[in-house]
Parts: C-alpha cells; structure tokens; sequence
C-alpha cells in the first residue's frame, strides 16, 4: 500500500515537471498525428485507384458495346478486340457477355433467370467462366470485387437491351481485371509512404527535442544553479536567465543577499553585545579577592549569556537555501581540537561521507559539532570517534568517546526541553543545552547512549535532508 | 617565563598583570594590536595572551601577522566570542589554545604554563634533569626529596634553563626572558643570580650543573637519570 501510494506520488512528480510534460506532448504529436495522416493518405490512394480503374473498365465496356453487334436475336463479336489484353490469354484483363434467355418473359423476376454465355475474350480461354456474375438493372452497371481464377479481382457489369425487331435482346458485359497490378502498386506506395513518414517522425522527433534542449537550457541552469545554493557550494544564481526567468532570478540574488547581509549585522551585533558583557564580567572574574559566591554567579551569568546568544545566532529559520559541507567543518574542528587537548594525545577517528551536506548554516554546524567533539575530548581518555553518515533522507552524525559515559537520568535531563538555563549541569556545561537547542531548531532528533566500541558516551543526531 | 599580554580593557588588563606577576612571570602589556605586533617582533617572549577584540589591529590578524614573521611562541587567545567559528578562526590564524571570558585567572596561568612547557617539547608539568626537578605548577624545585627554596628571580632563570636543556643562553635573551622591558639591568645580574642558583642547587659542584661559555653564554648540563633521582 505504502509502495502503490509512493509510486503515484513519484508519477506526479513526474509529470508536474515541465520537461516531461513538453516532451510528452511533443511525442503525442509526432507518434500520434503522423500515423494518422499516413493511415488517411494511404485510404485515399487506395479510393484513387479504385476509381480510377472503375473508369477504365466502364471505357471498356463503351468500347465492346461499340463493336457487338446482333443479327436475328445471334451476338456478333469480331475476333479480336482493339485492346490487346482482351486477346492475349490470361492477361488479367478478360470480357464476357452472357445472354438472358428467357427475353420473352419479361415479367419473371430476374433473379430467376438463367443466363447463357454468349461471348467470352480470347484472354479467358481455359479458364472457367465465374458462376455467380452480378446483374445491375437494363441500362445500369455495378462495380463490385470478386474471387475468381484463385484471386481477387474487380469486375464491371453493364446490362444493356438491343432492340430487334421481334423483340429486346437483353446481354451483361461483365470486364473482369485482376486486382493484382492494383495492388502491387498501392503495395508500393504504402511501403514508400511508410518509410518517408517514419524518416520524417525521426527527424521531426529530433528537431523537437533539440528545441526542447535549447528552450529548457535556462530552466536546467536556473535549477543547477538553486541546487548549488542548497548545497552550500553557492550563494548567489550567476547566470545570465531570458527575460521571464531573469526578474526571478534577480529578485532571488537580491533576496539571497539582503538575508545573508541581515544575518552578518545581527550576528557582529550580537557579538558586539557579547563582548561588553563579558569584558566586564572578566574584569570581575580577575579581581584576587572575589568570593566563591560572587564566582558562581558570574559563571551563571556567563553561562545565560552564552546559550541565549547561542540561541539568537541559529540561522535555522531561513535554512531552505543554506547548505554546508560537512567534511571541512570536521577538519577545520579536528585540527582545533587536537591543538586544544594536545596534552591528553588523544586519537579522533573520523569516517565522514565526503557529499555529506549539512542543511542548513555553517557557523550553526560548527557549533553543533564543535560543542559535541569537545565534550567527548573533554570525557575522553584516548579515543573519540566521529561518523557522518549521509544519504537523500537523512544526515546521521555520531559522536563517541570512550569516557565514563552518561547516566540515562542526566541523559534525559540533559536533553528535556525548556531546561532552566541556569541550572547546566557541571560536567557537560553550556555546550550540550546549545547542541539540544540547535538541534531543535533544525527539527532534528538527539539520542543520548552508550558507546559499544568505545564504552563511553555515544550522541547520535539525525536530521532530514529533504 | 616572560609574557606578552596584549588587552585592551585596562582594568583586566591591570588584574591579569598583576595576577601573572605573581605567578612569577615577567609580563610586557599592550594595550592594542599595533602595540603588540611590535612587542612581539621585537623581544622573545615565552608565550603571549592575546584579546581577540582589540583596536587598530585585532587579536585574530595581530596573530596572523606575528605567525607571517615567524614569531613561534605559543599563543593563548582571549575571547567573549564563545562561537566554535570563532574559536577556529582564532586557532586556524595561528593560536595554540583559547579562553572565553569570563575566566579564572589560575586557568589562564594552568594553560599558559602547559602551553610554555609544551613548546619547550615537555609533556608534563615536571620537569627533571638529573636528582632536580621543577614543577611548574606549583613552583616547587627539589633535589631528590629535598625541597630547595628560591627566589623568584632565580626561580625564573631556572625554570628557563630548565625548559632549555642542553642550549646555549646569552646573558641579553636570559635577561629578556626573566625580566619585563621596564627593568633596565646590566647583565651582571645574571652572573649573580646564576652563581647563587650554582650555590643553592649544587653546593659541591657535583653535576657541574650549569657551564659557563665564555663569550656566549650559559648552559644546563643534561644529566643522567641515576638510581634513586627519580622520587
């Protein structure tokens, strides 16, 4: 169920893609039209050469009517006819006449009627006359197909009356051609007419899709572009876009800038905040005759600060276009820290997906992987290691260390939300209640354990990727 | 040990000072970052505590510039930007470690003193020569089990021949290295100090502990560990 529903959803991503549904109908167009003239092209030769040998078999008829003649109720026909297919045996082109018998029975119904041959072509000899021939009305003529000799062929029956003196001579002059020669040609021609319209569909095909190419280029550049900007490798669209992208495109920079410009000034400030607050409180902290009460409440003081400043910092609510690689956080981070705690020599593994991206802003990934990496060097006693992993769902970073590890109690007091921020625990600090916050505020999720490899603690956070 | 100190804020500036000196430093403070650019390339200093917030030049370029002119001494970074990206701009720009305000001043004095030690390629706070050992935490200096008590001149001068077994010393950088760039002291004093040192250490000239070069300076003699010096 869960597949099917995907699977629909996945079609009409498909089809809401501009793309896909230019090329469809292109496609429509070029698989679907063509045929249809092929197929109405082919149906009117055909019709053409129907007609066309209609109106030869009906010169023909004209033609043999003009040379019968009828002596005392006996047909004449010469020997041979102007036509030489009518003479040649089995040419293909054959006429016969059959005679009424019963021309005094006017009033029996023809179908009745028994007719006798009375004259055939030289070109049918040897064969057998066909045994049902039409017979169109005196004076009327039927063109209709028929099976004959093993084959289809077309035949034109005319019925016409010679008047005598002692009465109507009524005869049927059936020609009779041999469909094949039709055939072939219209074979021919639909072969021809085929192969041109398949070369066209082609070539049509082609031409469409290079136009599509050439139409889409900016959309796909546009759509590279976006991607490069997401993916943190970017931050401004630096092509030149047609006029109907390029307002976008411009109105997206400007947008780009004027957020990236308001989050520099907010941060300096903040910074600059941060500064005349701690300043002072250092001058304090300095002075050789400050009470233990006196420390802690600075340390409080000072730890609010942090984690509000923190807080305010996070660009997690203008993430959409913001992307940082992972890996150069952790390297930039990793050589920090070993400066840092190059007393205790300690060995930070790090197995990282080099195209890990991280959703969202630099200076928020560094703090929350800065934060956790210094709390496990801070708990370590040799080893710390760190994984990224990374595919189109999600971003997995886990942090372990082979410390004392963390009670499930503080674990979760640790990560409840809406901590009193004066009250950090001692031996984790204001880092972990930033790392809780941020990951919050990118919608992510914390789990607190114990390492199996190293024994100590283990942080796994996960965050959607899409 | 002599230090640079390079804050703006003259208050904290006045504390850490003092703080320092009596932690038995020689300390030279600035109060911005051209000042200290110019302390800096001018004397030797053991270790400098930078702010990162500081007029004319700031902490973070003031240390880049030090390191571009290959001025190596380790470097402690002061900052109220508690931000990983801050703290990694900081150490990437050539700093060895970082303190976010507010701080207490004996951590400032435990990183500066594991920094000084470590660039002197000693791992922990004791550091042993023979039966003499000097703990650079709690400026004790024994000779075997006995403790011997020095002033803090002579425990500056010998903390320093300490970090630098085996290396020739002038009077001028032994001078530069015990005293801040307000004491203008005739080189007699080294002589001074080293004979009482001599005196106080190896009263009987057994290890021949520290050498005279004449006309270059002096020297601690790395001496072998023997059984019973390692209490």
């Amino acid at each position: 169920m869960k597949a099917e529903l995907s699977d629909s959803a996945d079609s009409v991503k498909t089809l809401s893609s501009l793309k896909t549904r230019l090329i469809s109908s292109t496609l429509l167009l070029t698989l679907i039209f063509l045929p249809l003239v092929g197929v109405g092209l082919n149906d009117a030769f055909r019709t053409q050469m129907e007609t066309a040998t209609e109106n030869e078999l009906s010169a023909y008829v004209y033609s043999i009517l003009a040379v019968a003649e009828v002596e005392e109720r006996q047909l004449e026909m010469p020997e041979m006819l102007l036509e030489d297919r009518f003479n040649l045996i089995q040419s293909g082109l054959y006429a016969l006449i059959m005679l009424d018998d019963n021309s005094a029975e006017s009033d029996a119904k023809r179908g009745e009627i028994e007719s006798t041959l009375g004259w055939q072509s030289n070109s049918l000899l040897g064969l057998d006359i066909p045994s049902t021939l039409p017979r169109p009305e005196p004076g009327g003529y039927r063109f209709s197909s028929h099976f004959f000799d093993q084959r289809d062929h077309l035949i034109y029956s005319f019925s016409a009356v010679f008047e005598q003196p002692d009465g109507d001579f009524p005869l049927t002059l059936h020609i009779i051609k041999d469909q094949r020669d039709m055939q072939r040609q219209i074979e021919v021609f639909r072969q021809e007419l085929w192969t041109w319209l398949l070369l066209l569909m082609g070539f049509l095909a082609l031409v469409q899709l290079s136009w599509l190419i050439w139409i889409l280029r900016p959309l796909k550049s546009f759509e590279v572009e976006l991607e490069a900007i997401q993916g943190g490798t970017a931050t401004q669209l630096s092509g030149s876009y047609p006029a109907e992208l390029q307002s976008v495109s411009l109105q997206l920079n400007q947008l780009l800038a004027t957020e990236r410009n308001q989050r520099k000034r907010y941060r300096n400030a903040l910074s600059d905040l941060a500064h005349s607050l701690k300043t002072p409180l250092a001058v304090i902290q300095s002075q050789a005759d400050l009470n233990k009460s006196s420390q802690e409440q600075i340390s409080t003081i000072d730890n609010i600060i942090s984690h509000q400043l923190s807080r305010a910092q996070s660009a997690a609510g203008s993430a959409w276009h913001l992307g940082t690689k992972v890996s150069p956080v952790v390297e930039k981070l990793r050589r920090s820290l070993a400066k840092i705690y190059a007393d205790k020599a300690l060995s930070i593994s790090v197995t990282i997906d080099d195209r890990a991206v991280f959703k969202g802003d630099e200076m928020d990934l560094t703090e929350l992987l800065g934060n956790l990496l210094d709390n496990a060097c801070k708990a370590a006693k040799a080893n710390v290691m760190l994984r990224v992993l990374s595919d189109d769902k999600k971003l997995e970073i886990m942090v372990e260390d082979d410390g004392d590890g963390i009670a499930q109690s503080q674990a979760d007091q640790l990560m409840q939300r809406g901590v009193r921020t004066d009250s950090y625990d001692q031996g984790h600090g204001v880092g972990l209640a930033i790392v809780s916050d941020l990951v919050d505020s990118y919608g992510g999720a914390v789990v607190i354990g114990q390492s199996k490899k190293l024994g100590g603690a283990r942080f796994s956070l996960s965050f959607k990727q899409s | 040990m002599r230090l640079l100190l390079v804050e703006d804020d003259p208050r904290l500036q006045a504390n850490l000072k003092q703080h320092l000196t009596q932690a038995n430093y020689s300390v030279d403070a600035a109060d911005d970052g051209e000042i200290g650019l110019f302390y800096g390339c001018e004397h030797d200093y053991d270790a400098a505590v930078v702010d990162v917030g500081l007029p004319k030049i700031d902490g973070i370029a003031l240390i880049k510039m030090l390191r571009d002119k290959n001025v190596n001494f380790p470097i402690i970074i002061l900052t109220a930007r508690d931000s990983w990206q801050d703290k990694v701009a900081g150490l990437d720009a050539g700093a060895d470690d970082y303190l976010t305000k507010p701080f207490h001043p004996e951590e400032l004095n435990a990183r500066l003193n594991a920094l000084i030690r470590r660039s002197a390629g000693k791992a922990s706070a004791d550091i042993t020569n023979g039966p003499y050992s000097v703990h650079t935490t709690t400026l004790e200096v024994r000779k075997r089990d006995r403790v011997i008590s020095l002033s803090a001149s002579e425990y500056r001068l010998l903390e320093y021949l300490m970090l630098h077994i085996g290396e020739v010393k002038s009077k001028t950088v032994l001078t530069e290295h015990i005293y801040d760039q307000d004491f203008d002291l005739d080189s007699n004093v080294i002589e001074v100090f080293i004979r009482r040192l001599r005196k106080k250490l190896d009263p009987e000239n057994e290890f021949s502990l520290i050498e005279t070069l004449r006309g270059q300076g002096y020297r601690m003699r790395k001496l072998e560990v023997l059984p019973g010096d390692e209490s």
